[in-house]
């Protein structure tokens, strides 16, 4: 009896677990290309996906890489290998863990390996850190580099220029991948790939709109684990499976009334800012205690990448978190936040990433002014451990809370 | 000898009352526009008609910037906007800058919540593939969208004469200024460090074609002086900027000849070369899609670290000073290479943090002192 009970408590076929497998395939086939002497790459997560998807190319994301090594506890291990190479402790934390991993070329305690690149792709969208980064790689391990450069957007829109930029960079991307490893570049799959990247994108974007229920059928931290896939593997056929079912098993806990957030739904709050890895329990745990859910994060819209033509799918890349100016910036997270009825909003500010970090206090403000909602920063970082203070975080979720607690009873 | 104190003397009485030149040319009736970080078109502001006016922060603690930037930030853009926010700059009519590392980025939206009411920004977009021809079409779209700023901002219009004028004119400020760079560097007994800086300070802070004229007799009176090492040690600069009072003062009384730099403030702006032939704006936007050697421009083969190594090679350097900004990603990637490859071609190398907002500068004396030594 017990057995059995052990044997369906490892039952592994829901959509989270499905979610986890898709991310952890991405290693292992990376893995078994790289050993059947395909050539493998490291590529940014903000790369379109849909290049190296298109030529059948295996890649795998130091970025995710990273947030891996970081939640599993060997952030400040790599951070600090890395700083005795000589860089600097002010640097992405990301960065750091991945100079140290193309340096070691393995993980403490197998954290997260991954099988070392023959080529690297990356795209500056979401900052200027990565080509600098990538710099580094492509210069430390000799292997070719590859960079689509989209410019910071000052205007709400996407101009001509940037689109048709962009598209030469698509091309000239396209023409040295196929050089590199002979694959060779095919419309049709092409077109296929964008097919499945849509049918991923629209069930993200379900799966993340079910916050929008009262009380949510999610804890929102779950979309933190999901959102790699969203990001990095949108052209899988897989993917939009695992999305779809996430989207059934939300639609079933709504009838049900159930929800993978444990206690009552006090409040309800936007998330703001790449989650601290190295703390994911520190920092879900007061949320926790004082029944505050995440029913909104700027993830679920910004990495639902819809498009219905190759200009949109260009513009898309260059309308990422970070590549967008503060206007929509602002837009953005206030949008997340009436459609996740939000009473408050808890904005990271990450000692990693400066350019994120750089708005958060004016987009704050600004957010605070129009929606009436109260607004309250703590200082951490998305992978270095020693930048996170429990005690600080504790003490302003505590404030936030009682502010949150007031404005209801004003309301009641 | 007497003279050249003289002019020396001159450009530092500009370097040092930034706010008087911006009243006097406001009194004057010209426009002014300030001019941030990196390498912008700025010839679009001269031919205008009005006054560049470089915003490179200035020596102080951030107070009200503090609303916007957490401590973690490049002193440049921390101060340039606490000089925008506590109305130093008022009486500018724009600022251009660029958005080519991530503060910069952020420091143009804060700017413009902050100050864009009063003064406008003029955003210059440039991209970091400058090599291949879509780079440089991006550059000219961008370029003529500055321009339509530009002269809204100064209430004029820019014809292809002026801008080709001005062009000339930068051209020849650009070459001039990489002659004083030589001839100081190899005459320390005459132009001291903080007289080399404030040279090239004040350039930040007047018409080009008024300080080409200034530079034009000092460069003529040095080349009437033999070079003359004395007891000082030839090195070579690497950074963003080296104007910190303390550092300069550091560098003299170590007795430091800078005899080449690559300082984003100082030789990296002056190695632009500008057609003047063809198209004005495709001769601007090609001028610094050829920039490179440079941390802050995408450098897929690191050019940028072997290049410090050739300037100290070819300028006789006997170490490098690496002066590290503070906060500043693209420098603090490269850094740890130039390191090693100073180190691998037998040249002694030091890095040294740098920041507006330091008060005290006690740990660089030390390290000062110790590299001092390894020169000799």
């Amino acid at each position: 009896m017990a057995e059995q009970e052990k044997t369906q408590k490892k039952d592994h076929s829901g959509a989270k677990y499905v979610i986890r497998a898709i991310a952890a395939k991405a290693y292992q086939d990376a893995y078994d290309a790289k050993a059947r002497g395909e050539k493998v790459g490291w590529c940014a997560s903000n790369f379109p996906q849909e290049i190296p998807e298109t030529l059948g190319l295996h890649v795998v994301y130091p970025e995710n890489q990273a947030a891996a090594i970081a939640a599993r506890g060997a952030g400040g291990t790599m951070c600090e290998h890395c700083e005795g190479l000589g860089f600097s402790n002010d640097l992405c934390a990301y960065s750091r863990i991945s100079m140290a991993y193309a340096d070691l070329t393995k993980c403490p305690n197998g954290e997260q390996d991954m099988p070392m690149p023959d080529f690297v792709l990356c795209c500056d969208n979401i900052c200027d850190c990565m080509f600098k980064w990538y710099e580094n790689l492509s210069q430390k391990l000799n292997i070719p580099l590859i960079m689509i450069d989209i410019p910071y957007n000052d205007k709400f829109e996407v101009d001509e220029k940037r689109t048709e930029y962009i598209r030469a960079q698509f091309i000239d991307a396209i023409k040295q991948l196929e050089d590199i490893t002979g694959k060779k570049w095919d419309d049709d799959r092409f077109k296929k790939v964008m097919a499945i990247s849509q049918r991923t994108a629209r069930a993200w974007l379900k799966a993340a709109s079910y916050c929008n229920y009262v009380p949510s059928p999610l804890n929102g931290f779950d979309l933190f684990n999901h959102m790699a896939v969203a990001v990095c593997a949108r052209g899988k056929e897989e993917s939009a499976e695992a999305f779809e079912q996430l989207c059934a098993e939300y639609e079933q806990s709504v009838k049900d009334h159930k929800s993978t957030w444990k206690v009552p739904e006090e409040h309800r709050i936007l998330f703001e800012g790449i989650a601290c890895w190295p703390y994911l329990r520190a920092t879900s745990t007061p949320l926790k205690e004082a029944g505050a859910n995440v029913t909104a994060t700027v993830y679920a819209n910004a990495f639902g990448v819809l498009y219905n033509n190759t200009n949109e799918l260009m513009q898309a890349y260059a309308n990422v978190p970070n590549c967008v100016n503060l206007e929509r910036a602002v837009k953005n997270r206030e949008d997340a936040c009436l459609d996740g009825k939000v009473d408050g909003a808890l904005i990271h500010i990450n000692r990693s990433c400066k350019l994120w970090s750089s708005i958060a206090p004016e987009m704050g403000r600004r957010i605070e002014n129009d929606l009436h909602i109260p607004v309250v920063m703590f200082d951490g970082d998305q992978a270095d451990p020693r930048n996170f203070s429990e005690a600080q975080y504790d003490t302003r979720v505590q404030g936030f809370v009682e502010v949150m607690n007031n404005n209801k009873k004003k309301g009641e | 000898m007497a003279d050249i104190q003289k002019q020396l003397n001159a450009f530092t009485e500009i370097a040092q009352n930034p706010a008087k030149q911006l009243d006097k040319y406001v009194d004057a009736g010209k426009r002014v526009i300030g001019v941030a970080p990196y390498y912008t078109p700025e010839e679009l502001v001269d031919a205008a008609g009005a006054v560049p006016f470089g915003v490179w922060g200035m020596q102080g603690p951030a107070d009200e910037a503090r609303q916007y930037f957490a401590p973690f930030y490049c002193s440049i853009c921390q101060m340039s906007l606490e000089m925008g926010l506590n109305h130093t700059l008022d009486k500018l009519s724009g600022l251009m800058c660029s958005a080519l590392c991530d503060t910069l980025k952020g420091f143009t939206q804060n700017w413009k919540a902050g100050n864009g009411e009063r003064i406008p920004l003029i955003f210059v977009s440039q991209p970091q593939n400058r090599f291949s021809p879509a780079g440089l079409k991006y550059t000219v779209d961008s370029y003529k969208e500055v321009k339509e700023k530009v002269q809204e901002c100064c209430g004029a219009i820019i014809d292809d004469d002026a801008l080709f004028d001005s062009i000339r004119l930068y051209n020849k400020w650009r070459k001039a200024m990489r002659k004083f760079i030589s001839l100081a560097g190899q005459r320390p007994t005459v132009v001291s460090v903080p007289q080399r800086s404030d040279v090239i300070e004040a350039s930040y802070f007047m018409p080009k074609a008024e300080h080409l004229a200034m530079l034009k007799d000092l460069n003529e009176a040095l080349e009437a002086v033999d070079p003359d090492m004395g007891d000082f040690s030839p090195v070579v600069l690497s950074g963003i900027y080296e104007n910190i009072p303390d550092i300069l003062r550091m560098l003299q009384e170590n007795r430091i000849s800078v005899v080449a730099d690559d300082l984003a403030k100082e030789s990296r702006t002056f190695a632009m070369e500008v057609s003047e032939e063809g198209d004005p704006i495709t001769a601007l936007a090609a001028g610094f899609c050829g920039m490179g050697n440079d941390s802050i421009l995408y450098d897929p083969k690191k050019n940028h670290i072997h290049h410090v190594v050739d300037l100290a090679k070819e300028n006789g350097a006997k170490g490098v000073i690496i002066l590290l900004a503070q906060f500043c990603d693209p420098e603090e990637f490269d850094a740890p290479f130039i390191t090693s490859a100073c180190e691998d071609a037998g040249i002694p190398c030091v890095t040294i943090g740098i920041d507006q907002s330091t008060e005290t500068y006690e740990q660089a004396r030390t390290q000062f002192e110790s590299f001092k030594d390894l020169l000799k």
